[in-house]
């Protein structure tokens, strides 16, 4: 029997948390029903004015950073005040990271490289995008919230192996670059900060620095280089596999229309939850393939890896005929592809 | 006066399901010894589609109703008992075609999340019977099979891409007690995720038995993919060469840390057999799964290998063991054990010119009659026995210079029986000893090429 893989799964009964500082003044109470536009949370924010990612900027290795910081988390600091250094060449050098402006220093980012100077603080106002219901609020877990989701698979996570407890789960907007078709190597806004960036079909390692150094959490790819991914130590997503491969569109636009929701990232169900109770997707709920033709497949064959096609006609138990995206056709063994639905 | 039937002859169907490699294998057998019917029905299911929602306890709940539902239409055989809304129950045996005397499920106790599974069947139905299939079992299990065989030394080998297992059980005389004992010996390699498994193409052993042309960037790329979107069937040479050096470096690892446990196998004078199962050789071959055995093993001499591809014996292993005692359903050798190869690893020695033959040998059968093959030094032959539904008498002779180990006996023989034991091929490796690989991916590709014709 052959088990389809599920690209959306509907959850009606989502619970999720959006964490709360001291000093964030809560607007909602527990009971209340969330509409979109319902004012949730008022944030105390301050501005990033200069991002530094360290291994560029003093060759240090992201796990050892630590051993280099000159300064400390909310530290003020002034123009030219040396914030990390690092003795290189045997002792003969010292690469220096100076301040280039006052303000303060944020470390909340330095496992992933980063060290981030703050500006002015500015008052921030988290509206809601979905529909839900209050179901907690504590200092610990922030505010508990039952919504509908729509999960999507991540086929692997960069930092899955190195996040522990409460990291485990990440949320944040989630934004769409270039309707996602693109390949871009830098990004357009000014700051993406705490948002969830998806790329599109390739993610090439300058954009990945790009948008981390104006302040990503995460960032969803469809496809990039193994050794990239390995290499950058940053949280990356990846839905569909590694290499330059075929890229769905339709599946491209399906996590498109998910532009400007709200997403949780779980590192335990190696999953996206995107809170919305929006109906454009309709699910299915059968678990098995009944019949094989009209299935819809995703291509594991290396020649058109990724490609997403619909069975028209079974040639015996093994092969059958498929129609690709593109229009063409071709006879495949079933089991080098998989069977999807959305 | 009449008396009523023997257990044995009463009609019995019997489902057993494993858990292994994220895939659930199905096996219905049903016994009729009246009318001298006994086969097994099979079904495959993977369940990496699902991902990490099998830790998901209600929703493994529900898939089970969904899966005994679907299994009825794929096995054409009624198995759920739909009187009783309220609870799931099987229907009682009553023909062929209609109910069960029982469900056993056996879980792997190397499955991802195996404790989620097992509470979400114990929730679904009461009628399942569950076992977890560890390194006990599988003791047992040889330890049952080699006192029902004629083998006194077998081997089982789980070839998997994230654990690697070897457990050997073999008869030794002890000295000191004079008598014989049985003993049990493992290896094994899990790796925890699967990021390791794709990061260790990175080593530089592995490297060493590459033959593909790619690059390190594709050799990646490739791996990832196949890793972590698991296929079941390519035809692509690249991937295949990395599953390949894959493999072999996993034996290689055991036989280096584990050589005592794997020593005299197939050159002591025993009989000798191994079992391979797993997920590998599906995609693989036989041929190349034998290759990268019996090189990073560093196997020689003679043996029986059998496949239990679709776990079979796993499954049923026991009640063919049990024979006429078993509680579940009664089977034969022949239901329960795979096609055979016959391994067949001699001293050839160095010679100047190739294709030299080593080995003359004949297949007759009365249905048949007499076919001849050969087998050339340098190469790795692996041979397909003709089809046949009669004995069929195998016969060889080494020439120039080779013989078999450990006696140097020139001459071989052996019967393929239909019924018991049915051999399928027989791979004769006439490469000269020591193998060598390296010292780059060309050099492996040319001698590869040489071996395998």
């Amino acid at each position: 029997m052959i088990v389809k893989h599920k690209i959306f799964e509907k959850y009606d009964n989502y619970v999720f948390n959006i964490p709360y500082k001291s000093g964030d003044r809560v607007l909602v109470n527990r009971g209340d029903r969330i509409n979109p536009g319902t004012d949730i949370l008022l944030k105390n924010q301050s501005h990033i004015k200069h991002s530094f990612y360290l291994p560029e900027q003093i060759g240090a290795e992201v796990t050892k950073i630590h051993n280099y910081i000159n300064c400390i988390d909310g530290e003020f600091v002034n123009k030219g005040d040396v914030l990390a250094q690092k003795v290189v060449s045997g002792g003969l050098n010292v690469k220096k990271l100076i301040s280039p402006e006052q303000g303060v220093i944020d470390l909340s980012r330095l496992s992933n490289g980063y060290i981030d100077l703050l500006g002015e603080e500015n008052e921030i106002l988290v509206q809601s995008k979905f529909n839900g219901v209050v179901e907690e609020i504590n200092p610990v877990d922030g505010i508990n919230i039952l919504s509908s989701a729509y999960a999507l698979d991540l086929l692997t996570i960069s930092d899955i192996l190195l996040r522990k407890g409460r990291e485990r789960k990440l949320i944040g907007e989630f934004v769409v670059l270039g309707e996602g078709k693109d390949l871009l190597l830098k990004a357009g806004e000014e700051s993406y900060r705490d948002k969830i960036v998806f790329v599109g079909k390739y993610l090439h390692s300058e954009l990945l620095q790009d948008l981390f150094k104006k302040g990503a959490a995460f960032v969803l790819t469809y496809s990039m280089n193994y050794e990239d991914f390995r290499k950058q130590g940053l949280p990356v997503g990846v839905i569909g596999g590694f290499g330059e491969m075929y890229t769905s569109k339709e599946i491209l636009k399906l996590i498109s229309t998910m532009d400007g929701k709200l997403v949780v990232v779980d590192y335990d169900e190696s999953q996206m939850f995107f809170v919305t109770d929006d109906s454009v997707l309709k699910t299915e709920n059968e678990i098995f393939v009944k019949n094989a033709v009209g299935s819809r497949v995703i291509s594991r064959s290396l020649s058109i890896y990724g490609m997403l096609g619909t069975i028209l006609s079974m040639e015996d138990e093994q092969y059958a005929t498929v129609e690709w995206e593109g229009g063409q056709r071709s006879i495949v063994n079933i089991a080098n592809v998989e069977f999807i639905s959305f | 006066m009449i008396m009523s039937k023997l257990p044995l002859l009463e009609k019995n169907a019997y489902l057993s399901i494993i858990i292994k490699d994220n895939g659930v294998w199905s096996h219905l057998a049903y016994t009729d010894y009246n009318v001298g019917r006994e086969y097994i029905l099979s079904d495959f299911t993977d369940l990496s589609p699902l991902r990490y929602r099998l830790d998901d306890e209600i929703f493994t709940k529900n898939f089970w109703f969904e899966y005994f539902d679907n299994l009825e239409s794929v096995f054409d055989w009624n198995l759920v008992d739909r009187s009783r809304e309220a609870v799931f129950t099987f229907r009682r045996f009553k023909n062929e075609g209609d109910g069960l005397t029982g469900i056993r499920m056996q879980i792997d106790d190397n499955q991802k999340f195996l404790e989620k599974i097992f509470h979400s069947v114990r929730d679904f139905s009461n009628d399942v019977s569950l076992r977890v299939v560890d390194d006990q079992y599988i003791s047992n299990l040889l330890s049952s099979l080699i006192d029902k065989s004629e083998y006194d030394d077998l081997m089982y080998i789980d070839m998997d891409i994230m654990d690697f297992s070897v457990f050997r059980m073999n008869k030794v005389y002890d000295k000191k007690e004079r008598k014989e004992k049985k003993v049990f010996s493992q290896a094994k390699i899990n790796w925890s995720n699967e990021l390791d498994v794709i990061d260790s193409v990175k080593d530089s052993r592995l490297k060493a038995f590459l033959a593909t042309d790619l690059g390190t960037e594709s050799i990646y790329n490739y791996w990832s993919n196949f890793v972590l979107n698991k296929t079941f069937f390519s035809e692509d040479p690249n991937l295949m060469d990395i599953l390949r050096a894959y493999c072999t470096i996993q034996s290689h690892s055991i036989f280096r840390d584990n050589s005592e446990k794997l020593e005299g196998f197939g050159i002591s004078g025993k009989e000798s057999a191994i079992i391979i199962s797993g997920y590998i050789p599906r995609i693989l071959g036989k041929s190349k799964s034998l290759l990268t055995l019996i090189d990073g093993l560093e196997m020689s001499g003679n043996f029986d290998c059998y496949w239990d591809l679709e776990a079979k014996l796993l499954s049923y292993g026991k009640s063919y063991i049990d024979g006429t005692d078993s509680t579940d359903i009664i089977l034969t050798r022949k239901e329960v054990f795979s096609l055979l190869t016959r391994v067949i690893i001699p001293y050839s020695k160095p010679v100047k010119a190739s294709n030299k033959v080593i080995l003359s040998g004949t297949t007759q059968s009365l249905s048949e009659g007499k076919n001849e093959f050969y087998a050339f030094s340098s190469e790795y032959s692996y041979i397909e026995l003709p089809p046949h539904e009669d004995k069929l008498v195998i016969e060889g002779e080494f020439k120039n210079g080779a013989y078999m180990i450990p006696n140097r006996e020139k001459f071989f023989g052996f019967i393929s029986t239909p019924d018991n034991k049915k051999y399928e091929s027989i791979l004769v490796d006439g490469r000269i000893r020591p193998i060598v690989y390296g010292p780059d991916s060309y050099s492996n590709k040319l001698k590869l090429q040489t071996w395998i014709k």
